[in-house]
This record gives C-alpha cells, sequence and structure tokens, in this order.
C-alpha cells in the first residue's frame, strides 16, 4: 500500500517535472529569440556581422540551387515564348485567311466598281438620266434572250426605254414591272435597230438573228458601200428609241442573206453572257409626258471613251474614281467602305469629290450643244400622240425583215 | 528517434533549399502576384509544426530553432529573432495540441496545421511590429493552405513510417 502510494507520487512528480521542462525551455527560447531582435534591432552593425558570417555559411548550399532554379525558370519562360509565338502564329495564319478572302470580295467589288465607274462616264442631256441596274437574270430560249434588271417602273422606268452597257447598246426595256423589268437584246430576232457606220454614214438596219449569234446589218440602200472592220453606231432617226451615237458593233465581214442581198456581219460590243451591269436611259421625271423615249433619236448622247473602255478589264484603284452616284448604286457609303477594312489612301482614292463630279457631268456649253433644239422638241411631241404608231415601231421592223427586200429603214 | 532525426533534418534541408532557393528565384523571375501568393510555402514552419505533432513540444521547439537558424540566416536580416520566437512557439503549441486533441482524420490535421501557422505568422509579424514597427502582415492564404495540405500528407506518411503517433507517446507516459 505504502510502495504503490510512492509509485503515484513519483508518476505525478515526473509529469510535472516534464511539463515544467518543457515551459522552461519554451520561455528561454522566446526570450532569447526576443534578445536576438532586440539586438537585430538595437546593435545592428554587431549583429549585421554575425548575421553576414552565418549568411556566408549558408550561402553556399543555396546558390547552386539557385543558379539551377533560375537556369531553368529562363528556358521555361523561354518556351512559353515558344508557345506564344506558335499561337501568334496561329492568330495571323487565320486573320491572313480572313484578309484573303476580304481581299476576294474587295477585289470583287473593285471590278464592280471600275464597271460602274465607267458606266457613270456615260453623259447626257437635260432631259435624260441614266438609271443603273443590275443584271440579276437571263430568260433565254433557243433564240431570244431576256435580261431582267432589278430596276422597275419605282425607278421610272418605262416600257421600250433604251438599254446601255459600258460598250455600247443592249436593247429595249420589254415589259415593266414594280421593281423589275425585262430587256430585249439586240441579237433577240424581234430587235431591229436603226444603224449607221461611222466612217461612211452608210445607214441601214440592224437585225438580230438571235442568241450566241452574229447580228445582221442591211443597207438602206443595198448598193451602199459598207467597209469591214467599221464600226456600227445608232443612226439619227427621230423617231428612233434609241439616242444616236451609241456604239453597237463592228462589221466583221460581208455577206448574203437568204435572198441574195448584200448584208454585214456585225460582232456586238456588249458581251451579252457576261453582262452584269446596265445604264437604262429614261426622260427625266418631269419630262416623261412630254418626253418618251421614241424621240430620243434627235438626241446625242456622250459615250465613254475608247481608252477607258479600253481599261475596263483592269482593275486598279488608281483607275476607278466611282462617283457618289454610283457608290449609292452600290449601296455603299463611307462607312461600309470602312467596314472592308479599306485603307485610308484607299477611301480617299474613292472618295467623291466635287470636281469627280463635274467632270462627268456635260458642261453648260455642251448641254447647251446637245441640247435638241425647239423645233426637235414639237416634232418629238407630235410624235409623242402618236404613241401607238411609234411603240409598234418593232413590230413593223419585224415585218419588214420578213419581206424579201426591205423597203424601209427603221 | 535517430530515424526521425534523420527525416526531419532532409525535411529541413530540403526545405530551405525550396523555400530559399527556388521559390524566390521563380516569384522574382516571373512577376506574377497570383503565383507569388501560392509558392509561399511554408515549408521550414512546417518541419517544427510536423516535429512538435509527432514527437512533443521538445522536438517540436528544437526543430523549430533549428528552422529559424537556417530560415533568419539565408533569407533577410532580421528575421532571426522573430523566426526563433515564432517558430519554437508553434513548436511547443503543435506538441501541446496534439497531447489535448486526438488528431484523426486528414481535415482535422490539415486544419490543426494550417491553424498554427497562421499563429505562426502572427507571433512572427507581432514581434516584428514590436520591434521594428514595421507593417508587414500579409497572410499568403494559398501558400499556407498548400503547406497545411503537404503537412497532412506528411504527418501521414511519416506516422505510418515511424509506426508512432504522440498519443503513443502520451499513452506511455
Amino acid at each position: 500500500m505504502v510502495s504503490r502510494g510512492i509509485r503515484q507520487i513519483q508518476f505525478t512528480v515526473s509529469v510535472s517535472w516534464r511539463r515544467r521542462v518543457r515551459i522552461g525551455v519554451l520561455v528561454v527560447l522566446v526570450f532569447a529569440g526576443l534578445a536576438i531582435a532586440a539586438l537585430e534591432k538595437y546593435r545592428s552593425s554587431e549583429s549585421f556581422a554575425f548575421w553576414t558570417r552565418g549568411y556566408e555559411k549558408i550561402s553556399p548550399i543555396l546558390d547552386p540551387v539557385r543558379e539551377r532554379t533560375r537556369r531553368w525558370v529562363m528556358t521555361a519562360l523561354k518556351l512559353n515564348d515558344l508557345w506564344a509565338a506558335e499561337a501568334e502564329k496561329d492568330r495571323l495564319s487565320r486573320e491572313l485567311a480572313q484578309s484573303k478572302l476580304q481581299n476576294d470580295l474587295l477585289f470583287e467589288q473593285l471590278g464592280r466598281l471600275q464597271r460602274l465607274s465607267g458606266l457613270g462616264r456615260w453623259a447626257a442631256p437635260p432631259q435624260l438620266r441614266f438609271v443603273p441596274a443590275d443584271v440579276t437574270g437571263l430568260i433565254t430560249s433557243d433564240e431570244s434572250m431576256l435580261l431582267t434588271i432589278n430596276r422597275g417602273r419605282a425607278d421610272g422606268i418605262g416600257a421600250r426605254d433604251p438599254v446601255v452597257a459600258l460598250k455600247g447598246l443592249v436593247g429595249l426595256i420589254r415589259s415593266v414591272q414594280e421593281h423589275t423589268a425585262q430587256v430585249q437584246a439586240i441579237t433577240d430576232p424581234m430587235s431591229v435597230v436603226g444603224a449607221a457606220t461611222r466612217d461612211t454614214r452608210a445607214r441601214g438596219a440592224l437585225y438580230g438573228r438571235g442568241r450566241n449569234k452574229p447580228l445582221e446589218f442591211l443597207p438602206e440602200n443595198e448598193v451602199e458601200n459598207f467597209n469591214v472592220g467599221s464600226r456600227l453606231i445608232t443612226s439619227r432617226f427621230e423617231n428612233s428609241n434609241f439616242p444616236k451615237g451609241i456604239t453597237i458593233g463592228v462589221i466583221e465581214k460581208r455577206d448574203l442573206n437568204l435572198y441574195g442581198i448584200p448584208v454585214g456581219v456585225v460582232r456586238s460590243a456588249v458581251a451579252f453572257d457576261t453582262l452584269e451591269e446596265v445604264l437604262v436611259i429614261v426622260p427625266n421625271d418631269s419630262d416623261r409626258d412630254d418626253q418618251t423615249t421614241a424621240s430620243l433619236g434627235a438626241i446625242r448622247i456622250v459615250m465613254p471613251t475608247g481608252d477607258e473602255l479600253a481599261n475596263e478589264t483592269t482593275v486598279t484603284l488608281a483607275g476607278s474614281i466611282p462617283t457618289t452616284g454610283t457608290l449609292h448604286t452600290l449601296g455603299m457609303t463611307t462607312q461600309t467602305l470602312r467596314n472592308m477594312q479599306m485603307t485610308t489612301k484607299t477611301l480617299q482614292a474613292l472618295k467623291h469629290t466635287t470636281s469627280t463630279l463635274r467632270s462627268t457631268k456635260p458642261t453648260t456649253g455642251t448641254a447647251r450643244a446637245i441640247k435638241p433644239t425647239t423645233s426637235t422638241l414639237r416634232r418629238a411631241a407630235s410624235t409623242t400622240s402618236t404613241s401607238t404608231r411609234r411603240r409598234d415601231s418593232a413590230t413593223t421592223a419585224t415585218r419588214r425583215r420578213s419581206q424579201p427586200r426591205p423597203e424601209a429603214t427603221p | 528517434m535517430i530515424r526521425f532525426i534523420i527525416i526531419m533534418g532532409l525535411f529541413l534541408f530540403l526545405g530551405l533549399q525550396i523555400e530559399a532557393g527556388v521559390l524566390p528565384q521563380v516569384e522574382s523571375l516571373l512577376h506574377n502576384d497570383r503565383l507569388e501568393l501560392l509558392l509561399s510555402l511554408r515549408l521550414l514552419a512546417l518541419g517544427a509544426v510536423i516535429a512538435g505533432m509527432m514527437r512533443g513540444e521538445i522536438p517540436g521547439m528544437l526543430t523549430g530553432l533549428i528552422a529559424a537558424l537556417l530560415a533568419g540566416f539565408s533569407m533577410q536580416y532580421g528575421w532571426l529573432g522573430a523566426g526563433i520566437v515564432s517558430f519554437t512557439a508553434i513548436g511547443y503549441l503543435a506538441g501541446l495540441l496534439a497531447r489535448h486533441f486526438r488528431l484523426n482524420g486528414l481535415f482535422f490535421r490539415w486544419f490543426a496545421i494550417f491553424f498554427l501557422l497562421v499563429v505562426e505568422r502572427m507571433i512572427f509579424f507581432g514581434v516584428r511590429w514590436f520591434f521594428w514597427r514595421d507593417n508587414l502582415l500579409s497572410m499568403p492564404w494559398p501558400g499556407m493552405v498548400l503547406t497545411g495540405l503537404v503537412g497532412t500528407i506528411l504527418y501521414v506518411v511519416l506516422s505510418r513510417l515511424l509506426k508512432k503517433n504522440l498519443y503513443a507517446i502520451d499513452a506511455e507516459a
């Protein structure tokens, strides 16, 4: 019993003693730390020297690790740069593909601008105006060919208004809807156009012979001379549907028709299969009632020059400065062009200026020179009253074609 | 005991290499604040905590003293005294905590280590403020959470390796 009590007392003392030792060590270490901190603060020179010696002892252990770590990190950073470069390359590749696509679209737009800017160089007297239109469809049969355009009655277009393209005559408006119209091409077998050679002024009728076939020029006088290679233009007939001076085509060779009459085989100046934009020549709205297309034969309009036609297929920024009208025709605004990411230089090249507009408009003198006289207008007014006769002119011409010998010119 | 001393010596050596050699270089070269918080591991302090939790207060305090000497002489002048106070204090607190609580389960072990690391930071900056009046109390929480995870794993591995927990010693006592 006594020995058990002594063991219990020894155990209690032992536990208490260990706890005291732990607390004592803690207190000693804490006070030591505080003392060192105080020395570091208040006896900095001596303690710093002591600390430096300790640092120099540990540095040989740490320096290789630091150096190796630095090298690894630098290698990793280089790899990171490589990955970034790879990502940049992918991004640039995507941008390049996108730019190529945009470039193609832009090139297409520029080609269109080029064509329309050529159309914009057509000039007309104040009685007439040009309505640009896109060819949106083609209705063909074995022989005939009708072009569908995206302008109609809402744009002031009427039946039998002449239609031209950049290089020359296209045909007549055959039927008109509210927003579309059909154009009868001059190659249509139902088409007859009064024409004359530019050089010898030999007049005659130009008949359509069907799609993809050459036109046939039948001189007014069968013994009248015409040269192969002559350029045909619309002739001056007051009751003609077409203003005079529009290029039709070139006589390629002489031939005899079914009745043995000498005719000229004519290649049209317009490529109908690749035609995209046309101009419809319409009287101004205010003069619509008085001025009809049937009286346009007395009016001369100015076509683009040969140089401009020669450069038509060359799509260059410098060569195409479209007018505001052309841009509006395209539905393009400056903001649209900016959206196409065109450069400022390109925008400036395309920007409409007043001088451009003035250069495309006839001067007052020119307008006066080509302005029909009062007598001409009166005659035109008289022909307006007999509209039925005029509107059947094409039918009459067709009937003439079926006769063995032409007796009248269109 | 010999095995434990060798293991803790290795741990402190590696902890010194990582905490004083590798991490400052990485932080200085990458210049990333988030990464700096993530890389603020407290491995030397963790040595004191592990030793205290597995072997009691005295081994914890002695390990903390060695860790404080290593950290104080390798990092920056003025950290030695505060390091000795804070490291030995958490070594003692780790032993005391393990003596009074059976730290079964990973979460409780992680929480205990994390709590002790927070206390160490507070003691350290308290001492620094007391003497130097600097205002550097910053808690690298992500780094301390990661350090807690490392300590938990290390605790599990070492307790299985040494086949002894603190409460076994306590039971002997």
